[in-house]
């Protein structure tokens, strides 16, 4: 298969559109309401160690995909089932939030418009980066976070004036179940969702430390999270942003400046754009390696187009309604569960057995030849 | 009207991306066709409203049972 790496730098920028993705719009847990930003904390702590084990993975075989790992650790047969999980969770997420993507758009600005012409319009964009390769989307996210950034700060700054500090309280009223509840929601979205980029780890060139990306991207992700929870929290209040389907939206809309500068709701579709593409491209991208891989074709490229077709179709029957979108990401932390955290450790401790396991019998070797000698 | 979206988005896919590439090895060729002909009838039921089984559901029950959710 064609390697395609970019640089650390790029590679972090991905990694925090990811995070950014869908959270944008979707908003994190709000079970812990006036102490999400707690749980957000405590959520990226836990995925701390979770992430390193993604790191060491990609640092014990550098320059390989999950896919080719899988297969060179655990075997052929239990490689490709392995592959095959990876890949009907990659298409799911990318259905997932195409899906996000639709209904937002049609609740807030088209609903006249049928979700399927949404979904064709993003769905058709993503296989356009998708296919363009790594080094165009690493620019590309370049591009993007320089205006997710802006809109960010621009939102809290023109919110200065409608923010209630006093929404932050009481702290801690939530009892540890609660609070444990909205930490795990948020570890496994956005958070552990990154698993997904190990199935672009290959981009990762081999001067690059994975730790280091991974690090990085949690630390900025994690404090763009934050502050978006806390402007949402201080404009609307825990009682808003529970009733509320996308906070962030509700958000941009209150800011009005001296009755000049008013309905800047859109800015917030427009991150929802930047970042979402970025989310569901490297879904896209996972989903498509590990189906070439699945079936021994050279190029990824060549699967991008009916992977993101059997996607489009999951994305159009996975929910009746917007209700329904809502009522799954309380179960959804659980399902993932296999996919985020119990498939990597099988693969890391393969890993590290087979890579140990490799250097003791070089040693032995060096060692014999050495005696002959 | 769905319906029509759904043919013109296949029929581009069939010119413009499946049969400029005829030279393909035939594996990638099968792969393809499979694909896109599962995506085709899934989103063509869609289209004519027929309630094609989403996974959520299932899911949902599961993990319900698993972890003893309410």
């Amino acid at each position: 298969m064609q390697k395609e790496a970019i640089p650390g730098r790029q590679i972090i920028i991905i990694l925090i559109l990811f995070l950014f993705g869908s959270s944008v719009v979707m908003g994190v847990s709000t079970t812990a309401e006036q102490d999400a930003w707690i749980t957000l904390l405590i959520g990226a702590a836990l995925f701390i160690p979770v992430a390193l084990v993604y790191a060491r993975i990609t640092r014990l075989y550098p320059e390989k995909d999950i896919f080719e790992i899988c297969e060179t650790v655990v075997g052929k047969i239990a490689g490709k089932i392995i592959t095959v999980l990876f890949c009907l969770y990659a298409i799911h997420l990318t259905a997932l939030v195409i899906r996000n993507f639709s209904e937002f758009f049609q609740i807030v600005a088209l609903p006249q418009t049928p979700q399927l012409v949404m979904m064709i319009a993003v769905l058709l964009v993503t296989i356009y980066l998708a296919r363009s390769g790594m080094e165009t989307m690493g620019r590309w996210a370049l591009v993007a976070l320089v205006f997710v950034l802006f809109i960010v700060v621009f939102t809290i700054v023109f919110s200065i004036d409608k923010m209630d500090t006093e929404n932050i309280l009481p702290l801690m009223t939530h009892d540890l179940s609660e609070m444990a509840t909205g930490s795990f929601e948020i570890f496994s979205f956005p958070y552990a969702e990154t698993v997904l980029f190990l199935g672009m780890a290959g981009a990762i060139r081999k001067k690059d430390s994975p730790y280091k990306i991974y690090m990085y991207a949690i630390l900025f992700g994690t404090m763009i999270l934050l502050s978006i929870i806390l402007r949402n929290l201080f404009v609307l209040g825990p009682a808003m942003i529970s009733s509320n389907y996308f906070p962030s939206y509700t958000t941009a809309r209150i800011v009005n400046v001296a009755d000049f500068l008013s309905r800047i709701e859109g800015t917030i579709s427009l991150n929802l754009i930047l970042a979402g593409l970025v989310k569901i491209t490297v879904c896209l991208m996972a989903a498509s390696k590990g189906t070439a891989r699945l079936f021994g074709i050279q190029d990824y490229r060549q699967v991008v187009m009916p992977v993101g077709l059997i996607a489009l179709a999951l994305c159009a029957i996975v929910y009746q309604n917007t209700m329904e979108m809502f009522a799954f990401i309380r179960f959804y932390p659980y399902y993932t569960l296999p996919f985020q955290i119990i498939l990597p450790l099988v693969i890391w401790l393969a890993a590290e057995i087979k890579t140990r396991s490799h250097k003791k019998r070089k040693s032995h070797k060096k060692a014999k030849k050495a005696r002959l000698a | 009207m769905l319906t029509l979206i759904v043919v013109l988005l296949y029929a581009a896919v069939v010119v413009l991306d499946l049969l400029p590439f005829d030279k393909r090895p035939k594996m990638q060729n099968a792969v393809y066709c499979a694909l896109l002909l599962i995506s085709f009838v899934v989103l063509l039921l869609f289209s004519f409203g027929v309630e094609v089984p989403s996974p959520s559901g299932p899911i949902q029950s599961f993990v319900q049972a698993l972890f003893k959710l309410e």
